[in-house]
């Protein structure tokens, strides 16, 4: 269950895989078992233990030869020589690494899904390019569950995600939090009481979404000005109570309401420093706050500045030069900003990216100590963990490997950190929801019994 | 400045005081050596004369003053070498005066040849070189004549002005699907136009020119395509007209290992792409290379992602690494990366860490296949260059223990 009370659907699609079927097998369940679990009334996975397992934790750090104890979609344990309770599944943890379930806190899975259809790229699911503002739209109305990238990134250890909305309008819409399980509806993967935060940009993207149609933003002038008339209208409409009498609430200003009410945060695309100096500004001048800037490819110009107002860097760990606002992007951007106290999140957009979110918190690790930064594995990992994890709102659920938090928890089969390593069995609470075999990834509906992608070998 | 003055003089100290020796000569020692044509790493040396690879391994004889680079115990492993980039051709996507991959406007045909939009100044080759890229096949990405891309030249990244190693090194062509084309289309076209370059022989127009050295077998037809239906494709054409076939891309390979081993195919492949990111790459998937290696066929990494041309060392280094990660041996990943493309794009010249080899090398802070490795020093031609980039005067100016 769920903190509203509600039952967790498990992976109803599960069946499908031949990847769960071996979870099924290894849990001593069956199909039975797994399809109760999908019922809407289930019973809780089977508890697994976890033994004799090098543990990183992003907060206690790293334990050597320590056990994790699964039970009741809950973490009950971390310590050593825990017992088995009756029934337990026993993994041995012997050469194995431990990590709490990483979260991906940018992504487009589902709206950008794979494959791209050359004639659908106009009418793509990420952009609503109806109007430069379309604070009322959501990413969950968009999110095909069927993406085989889900697959690809929870085989990556990746276990919560936020879809959000493109970054071609100034106000793209709100975003959603999902778990990443096997599922056919976007009901049946959302995170529910996480935040549903308000996707907005700037810079390049809107200007040249709208400035080659005539329309505003053409300049980021246009932008600013564009944002700051959004913003007076919203107040307005907040100080005369709501909407007029007898007229619909309307669906755009209430929306941003929720920005000025601090209800609803904002994580904004933004590349270059003296850009997010100025949003940071109109947002202070509007009373609210930026919660988090989305690439920020000059973070590191402005990490006081970031810390100061209250708004985290959400980077990759070294893309750079694909557009003029991205051209001062540097692999030590996130060590740098987290040096500096502004807090720091690694993010992916790009699916292959999410395959590999532990070597890209190993790479922007490994640059900040070369410039002579200590920064522990830890601290690494709680850019892919606790850190978005707080931006979200789901820090006391999910994030780390503590009594109490939900049991979505990778285990490794080497060094998290190495691109050797792959993550051999990943839960989602309590449930296991990926087991490597040889046999690759979880077949996505799209791919099943496809004569390109059959037979497996 | 007092401390400017200290260097200085303690540059003439050392001049003054060193054997003089041979520029390119240096003995590169306590190297673990990461040969890709040895079955594991190999703690030795490297002598290096005349900038070429004199010797190298654990027995290799000591020369007498000789200058030496102690390496520590460090990986050392050949430079890399790049197999399908856009390096010098390309510099910030968004700024199109600095993309010279595609022929466009010109209207140039399958001639269309990228050797004089090479730009040594480019910071992608900045990068680059400072992570370990010593050589690269620059390849077009669109000629006025699809399915022709063009002709693509290999570069040798050294600092200086000219970075042209071999130009049209190979003819590249692009065929899968496409919105507006058929693929069926494309495959007659490509054949049409070998069947008149072959009846056109040397008093070939420009044009048919361009494909004489791929009848003569001088230089590979490259063709670029993923189904399975298209390889098979290009290996009948490449058996037709009796060509060195290389592919590029290749998701559906993994079923056409034993043909493609057959006919002496090489492979480029990424195998950090296993989604199906379109309808051609259903088969996609990150054992390719290992199920290629495995049948005999030669395979090169490359990367369909953003790190392919701007972080060119990391793109190559994660593909070895996945590779890995998916069953290749590391030997064979690291070939794939440095003799292979030069076994592909300079057939006849020595590689690696062979005798007679240029010297170049790597020397990394660690596993030379993980992306977080980064080079303590590179050797090019047996001399150490300059590791410094504007994004590493970026990081010093912007470094958080810097005053401001």
């Amino acid at each position: 269950m769920d903190r509203a009370g509600r039952p967790v659907p498990a992976a109803r699609r599960g069946f499908r895989h031949g990847l769960l079927l071996a979870a099924v097998l290894w849990l001593g369940a069956g199909w039975a078992t797994l399809l109760a679990q999908a019922a809407d009334a289930p019973e809780p996975p089977r508890p697994v233990l976890i033994r004799n397992a090098t543990v990183l934790d992003p907060v206690a750090g790293r334990r050597d030869a320590t056990d994790v104890l699964l039970e009741n979609h809950r973490i009950t344990a971390v310590g050593r020589g825990l017992d088995a309770p009756d029934g337990a599944g026993i993994i041995d943890g012997d050469g194995r690494w431990v990590t709490p379930g990483l979260i991906d806190i940018h992504t487009h899975l589902g709206m950008a899904g794979v494959p791209y259809i050359p004639v659908e790229l106009e009418t793509w699911d990420v952009n609503e390019l109806s109007d430069p503002n379309t604070a009322q739209v959501r990413a969950e109305d968009a999110v095909d569950p069927g993406d085989p990238a889900f697959a690809r990134a929870l085989a990556g250890g990746v276990t919560t995600v936020q879809v959000l909305p493109g970054s071609g309008n100034l106000i793209g819409g709100r975003g959603v939090v999902l778990r990443n399980i096997p599922a056919v509806t976007v009901a049946d993967m959302t995170f529910d009481g996480a935040a549903r935060v308000l996707k907005m940009a700037c810079g390049e993207n809107p200007k040249y979404t709208w400035g080659p149609k005539g329309e505003a933003p053409v300049t980021r002038m246009g932008i600013a000005a564009e944002l700051r008339q959004a913003f007076a209208e919203t107040a307005a409409y907040r100080d005369r109570g709501g909407p007029v009498d007898g007229q619909a609430p309307d669906a755009r200003l209430e929306v941003l309401a929720g920005v000025l009410a601090g209800d609803i945060p904002v994580h904004m695309h933004c590349y270059r420093a003296a850009e997010m100096d100025r949003m940071m500004t109109l947002a202070e001048e509007f009373g609210f706050r930026i919660a988090a800037f989305h690439h920020a490819a000059e973070a590191y110009k402005i990490a006081g500045r970031l810390a100061a107002h209250g708004a985290c860097a959400v980077v990759w760990a070294d893309v750079w030069g694909f557009k003029m606002e991205t051209l001062d992007a540097i692999v030590e951007n996130a060590a740098y900003t987290d040096a500096a106290g502004a807090c720091v999140a690694l993010h992916s957009d790009l699916p292959r990216i999410g395959e590999r979110l532990p070597v890209e918190a190993a790479r922007a690790r490994a640059a900040g100590m070369r410039a002579g930064l200590d920064i522990s594995r830890a601290r690494a990992l709680s850019w892919l963990t606790t850190a978005p994890a707080a931006m979200l709102g789901i820090e006391d659920r999910v994030g780390r490997l503590e009594a109490g938090l939900d049991a979505d928890v990778v285990v490794w089969n080497g060094d998290p950190f190495s691109i050797r390593t792959r993550a051999e069995r990943v839960f989602i609470r309590g449930l296991e929801v990926h087991a490597l075999d040889d046999s690759g990834p979880a077949r996505s509906d799209l791919e099943l019994g496809h004569p390109a992608a059959e037979p497996r070998p | 400045m007092t401390r400017m003055a200290a260097l200085l003089v303690l540059l003439l100290a050392l001049l003054l005081t060193c054997t003089p020796a041979a520029a390119g000569d240096l003995l590169v020692d306590n190297a673990r050596l990461w040969d890709p044509q040895a079955a594991a790493p190999v703690t030795g040396r490297v002598v290096i004369r005349d900038g070429l690879i004199a010797a190298a391994g654990p027995d290799a004889a000591i020369p007498e003053g000789m200058e030496v680079w102690d390496a520590e115990g460090r990986p050392v492993t050949p430079g890399l070498f790049h197999p399908a980039s856009r390096l010098g051709l390309v510099e910030i996507t968004s700024a199109t005066d600095t993309m010279d991959s595609r022929a466009g406007e010109t209207g140039i045909g399958r001639a269309f040849d990228v050797q004089y939009a090479l730009n040594p100044e480019s910071l992608l080759i900045q990068q680059a070189r400072a992570e370990g890229v010593v050589h690269a096949m620059s390849r077009p990405e669109g000629s006025g004549e699809p399915p022709f891309a063009g002709l693509g030249a290999v570069i040798r990244l050294a600092p200086g002005n000219d970075v042209l190693h071999r130009a049209r090194a190979g003819m590249f062509v692009t065929i899968g699907g496409a919105a507006e084309r058929s693929r069926a289309g494309d495959w007659q076209l490509l054949r049409r136009a070998l069947d008149a370059a072959r009846a056109a022989g040397d008093d070939a127009e420009s044009d048919d020119a361009a494909l004489q050295p791929v009848l003569d077998r001088e230089i590979p037809l490259v063709i670029q395509t993923h189904r399975a239906s298209d390889i098979r494709q290009a290996v009948a054409v490449a058996e037709d007209f009796d060509l060195r076939l290389v592919l590029v891309g290749a998701s559906g390979a993994w079923k056409l290992a034993g043909l493609l081993a057959e006919h002496d195919v090489d492979v480029i492949v990424d195998p950090a792409t296993d989604l199906p990111v379109s309808m051609d790459r259903l088969g996609a998937r990150p054992d390719l290379a290992a199920v290629l290696h495995a049948a005999g066929v030669r395979v090169a990494f490359h990367s369909d992602g953003v790190h392919n041309d701007h972080n060119a060392a990391v793109a190559l280094r994660t593909a070895a690494g996945v590779a890995v990660a998916h069953g290749m041996d590391q030997m064979a990943a690291l070939a794939a990366i440095t003799v292979n493309p030069a076994a592909i794009w300079l057939a006849d010249a020595p590689s690696g860490l062979e005798i007679g080899a240029p010297a170049d090398l790597v020397v990394w802070d660690g596993d030379p296949l993980e992306p977080a490795s980064a080079p303590v020093a590179v050797f090019i031609g047996g001399e150490r260059i300059s590791r410094d980039t504007r994004r590493s005067a970026l990081a010093e100016r912007y470094h958080p223990g810097r005053k401001p």
